[in-house]
């Protein structure tokens, strides 16, 4: 470095000789001025801080301030909508509830003059949901259970409890399912046999015959009541025995009520078989009687 | 600014004492620093700008600078370093707002003849300096007002402030290597429009 130096040092030289520049007298002063002025930055502008008196409009009241020009628009446009949201309220809430109420029931009839009214309810009650088939008489009314919907079976885990009684089964009334076609058409042939001049004994016998036969209908329908309540007894022996036979202490009494029911159904059954035997013996005797009517109808 | 006797105990202690005194609330430290570097400063900053106005502008600036923010020296570097730093900083600034709106005066349509040099008073500049003298310095300058800004910076730093490498480098930032090839080029340039002085010589 120090040869690069030598190298331009009559330059350097000649550099050294130029005279010192010195600072102004008054430069201390100035500088003091200067940093008074940087101390308070208001001074440094230069600029006498005078009160600026602002002009301040006169302060409006609300409402002009609510329904000034600028704001029409956007005012209108909230009032219609206020009106809108009132009406839909106060009219078109109640026009939509009675339209839902009209589309929640769907009617169609079967065939068979059945009605079948589908009923839209709540999903609070799932189970009627279900579509539900009427007939003329009500389920209800006529105590059928074969249109009644199922309610919800729950399984439950308690496999020790006691098992459910058995349920009482009413006797299956079906409803009238004479249409009013079949009805016209026995009308007609009603009325052709009045034409023909047939007698009304022939009514009469038909008559009896309905009777006889509604009462083979009321017998067999005993019967079966009877049965059912046999049957249903035994049910209950069986379910006795069930729970009985956990019970270890009390055998004995109920082997010795066990015996004395197989008795009483023993006898129920003979009584049963005499019965069916004498009711044999009645059909035999009224087939007879109606080939005696008919030899004689033929004879005169 | 006379002296006090606060300012007379001051003139024994360095740069960075002074500067931690004046850290301290000591004003007297502060006139000491300004008494020392006012000149120094307006010799650099005169030789770099050109323009003895604006070279009084940035030294008076430069000080200013020091005494709103003489918290921020702390004595990782030389003081001198750091007032240098300074200064170069502002006068660059000021440099480059001048070319931004640069107009020319009046003077520069007549010939080189008439054509001032702004210098310093000559009551500023003592006695001495004589004619001749003031012709060679204004040719000089006019020489180091022609190279460019960086080189004519580092030039300066070197051969007129007699700053060493190291100092120089602490001072612009830059390495070793572009300092030193920067002042060689400076000098290049430099000898070449001071021929004919040499030749006279």
């Amino acid at each position: 470095m120090l040869q690069e130096d030598e190298k331009y040092k009559a330059l350097r030289d000649q550099l050294r000789t130029l005279p010192r520049v010195k600072a102004k007298q008054d430069f201390e002063d100035r500088l003091l001025r200067r940093i008074k002025d940087a101390e308070n930055p208001a001074k440094l502008s230069g600029t006498v801080t005078q009160p600026v008196y602002k002009h301040q409009p006169a302060k409006k009241s609300w409402l002009e301030s609510l329904f000034r020009p600028s704001f029409v628009p956007a005012l209108g446009l909230s009032v219609v909508l206020l009106v809108a949201v009132v009406v839909y309220f106060a009219y078109y809430s109640k026009l939509n509830d009675g339209l839902t109420e009209n589309t929640q029931h769907f009617v169609s009839s079967t065939n068979q003059g059945d009605l079948i009214i589908y009923v839209k309810k709540d999903a609070d009650d799932i189970s009627g949901n279900y579509p539900k088939e009427y007939s003329a008489v009500e389920p209800t009314e006529t105590g059928n259970t074969e249109f009644a919907p199922a309610p919800p079976s729950e399984t439950s885990t308690d496999y020790f409890a006691k098992p459910d009684a058995p349920r009482s089964v009413t006797p299956e009334l079906k409803p009238d399912r004479v249409s009013e076609e079949q009805k016209i058409e026995m009308q007609r042939s009603f009325d052709k046999d009045l034409d023909k001049g047939v007698d009304t004994k022939g009514e009469r016998k038909l008559d009896g015959i309905m009777k006889k036969e509604s009462k083979i209908e009321i017998k067999t329908e005993s019967k079966g009541m009877e049965k059912k309540e046999t049957s249903e007894p035994k049910k209950k022996v069986s379910d006795e025995k069930k729970n009985i036979l956990i019970d270890e202490e009390s055998d004995d009494v109920v082997k010795q009520k066990v015996n004395e029911e197989g008795q009483k159904n023993k006898t129920e059954d003979n009584l049963g078989r005499i019965s069916r035997a004498t009711k044999k013996d009645s059909t035999k005797d009224k087939s007879e009687s109606e080939a005696d009517d008919k030899n004689t109808i033929e004879q005169k | 600014m006379a002296p006090s006797e606060e300012g007379k105990n001051t003139v024994k202690l360095t740069d960075e004492e002074l500067i931690f005194r004046f850290q301290q609330g000591e004003m007297g430290a502060y006139n000491e620093i300004v008494a020392r570097y006012k000149d120094r400063l307006t010799n650099y900053i005169y030789r770099y700008v050109g323009n003895y106005d604006d070279c009084d502008d940035i030294v008076q600036d430069t000080f200013v600078k020091v005494y709103v923010s003489k918290h921020l020296y702390k004595e990782i570097a030389k003081f001198s370093t750091w007032i240098y730093t300074i200064a170069i900083n502002l006068a660059k600034t000021k440099v480059v707002k001048a070319q931004k709106y640069k107009t020319f005066s009046i003077s520069d349509v007549y010939d080189d003849e008439n054509k001032d040099f702004d210098l310093p008073d000559e009551a500023y500049g003592g006695p001495e300096v004589d004619a001749n003298s003031k012709f060679l310095s204004a040719h000089i300058q006019k020489a180091l007002e022609q190279i460019n800004e960086n080189y004519r910076e580092l030039v300066i730093l070197r051969d007129i402030e007699d700053f060493s490498y190291e100092e120089i480098v602490d001072m612009t930032g830059l390495p070793m290597g572009t300092v030193k090839s920067r002042i060689n080029r400076g000098r290049e340039k430099l000898q070449e429009l001071l021929k004919d002085i040499y030749k006279e010589e």
